[in-house]
């Protein structure tokens, strides 16, 4: 076992991560054992954003735009999830990087959006808020305890156009098959970018992963066949096992021709290809064009993929 | 809702808050309890397909006895509309708001439900009695002790 300040890192873990190309393996260590940043999004669906902002910094909250995230700022100063502006549902408190796989999708009003894994409701509410209410988000998980605060936040948020269902994601292609224009699966994962938050998830067991990864395969097929022809869908996880990224999108382009993976770039932070070979297995070339990002201290590690249903 | 219901719910809405437009273009749902949700029509027609539907739309108001109390997502969405029953709360109120905890006010009132305005935003309703207004606040969104 390799020992840290923070978490005991296991066996199977630091295997992985000295297997990981391109990875600077101290400062991952380093963002292991330091809190993640205060982060928010502004409601626009209930505020005015300027106005809002103001209103925070005369009550003395430090505010810093997040380069990446359309409302996203950085806080300091206070514990924006306690407060009353998050309490009214002025303000959604929402880790960082975790924004990223909204932005990707970029949904537009008018969408008809389907997030598979909605729960707690963080992106759900983000792809609410940049719909300005128009379209249709279905919001599902299926975990019945984990319903209630996505029920909870979407309420807050003030949006009148999502159905939240409790469903095996897996099931959706039987109701409604080449429906959606968008589709988010931010599936189950084991964590890893998110050590910060739980130090237990240090105790990775590569069959974490390789369980998983049936789980993700399905949803990913699932997801990609609720898509219209021409829809865009974006894969995501908060891990960095490439049993549980890179090859469930490899997996994806095996099993559907249409599905093509679409270069993107993220704005003021810095990402790495995505792995086209993993332990002697060679993946495909445009695998590559998923970006993972590594945790830092203060930001979570994240894996995204883009994915385009041809015509 | 049926069209009779709907009818129904904006005259209770002009009666008691003084709206008049109400909730308009868009579809409104009956759910348990009076509880009222408004959604769009594309979202009921998507949810015509779906099974295992937990809920549709946003909880805006609810029928309590012959009177109609706008929940805090309802009262912002009409905020500017709304003339009648609404008082303004200052730093402290709105604490006690927050909390749920009672808020004497220094007069009487006639109507039961009155709408909470904070910063020129409309925060939900309180239930008026014997002098005091008491915020009705869901037990997730209260401030509490730890907050």
């Amino acid at each position: 076992m390799y020992t840290l300040p923070g978490p005991t890192l296991s066996e199977d873990l630091i295997r992985l991560l000295k297997g990981l190309p391109d990875i600077d393996l101290d400062e991952v260590l380093r963002a292991f054992s330091s809190p993640l940043s205060e982060c928010i999004r502004i409601n626009t669906i209930k505020v005015n954003e300027e106005e809002m902002v103001r209103e925070l910094e005369e009550r003395g909250w430090e505010l810093k735009k997040v380069a990446w995230a359309r409302h996203g700022y950085f806080v300091k100063g206070v514990e924006p999830g306690k407060t009353i502006e998050h309490k009214l549902g002025y303000v959604y408190s929402q880790g960082p990087v975790s924004m990223i796989p909204v932005e990707v999708l970029d949904p537009e009003p008018g969408d008809t959006v389907l997030d598979l894994c909605a729960a707690p409701g963080s992106k759900t509410t983000q792809i609410g808020q940049l719909m300005k209410g128009k379209g249709v988000i279905v919001a599902n998980d299926v975990s019945l305890g984990r319903i209630k605060p996505l029920v909870t936040n979407i309420q807050i948020t003030g949006l009148i156009n999502v159905v939240v269902t409790a469903a095996d994601g897996r099931h959706f292609p039987r109701w409604v098959s080449n429906t959606f224009d968008k589709v988010l699966v931010d599936v189950p994962c084991s964590s890893l970018g998110v050590i910060s938050k739980d130090w237990k998830v240090a105790k990775y067991k590569k069959f974490i992963s390789l369980r998983l990864s049936k789980l993700q395969r399905g949803l990913l097929l699932a997801g990609f066949d609720c898509l219209k022809p021409g829809g865009c869908l974006v894969y995501s996880t908060c891990t960095l096992a490439p049993e549980e990224n890179e090859e469930i999108v490899n997996f994806l382009i095996d099993k559907r021709d249409s599905a093509k993976v679409e270069k993107f770039d993220i704005k003021g932070i810095k990402a790495k290809d995505g792995i086209e070979e993993w332990y002697g297995k060679q993946l495909r070339n445009d695998i590559r064009l998923c970006k993972r990002l590594y945790p830092k201290p203060g930001f979570e590690g994240f894996f995204v993929a883009k994915i385009r249903k041809g015509d | 809702m049926t069209g009779s219901k709907r009818k129904l719910v904006e005259s209770m809405l002009e009666r008691s808050y003084g709206v008049k437009l109400g909730f308009k273009n868009v579809e409104l749902l009956e759910g348990g309890e009076g509880k009222i949700r408004v959604t769009n029509r594309e979202t009921i027609d998507i949810a015509n397909k779906l099974k295992r539907i937990q809920t549709i739309g946003l909880y805006v108001a609810k029928l309590v006895k012959g009177d109609i109390a706008l929940s805090m997502e309802g009262s912002h969405m009409l905020c500017n509309e709304i003339t009648k029953n609404i008082i303004e709360i200052d730093e402290y109120a709105i604490k006690r708001w927050m909390e749920a905890s009672p808020i004497e006010i220094g007069f009487n009132h006639s109507y039961k439900y009155i709408v909470g305005k904070y910063r020129g935003r409309c925060v939900g309703s309180a239930r008026f009695s014997q002098g005091k207004l008491y915020p009705q606040v869901p037990k997730e969104r209260r401030l509490t002790g730890r907050s």
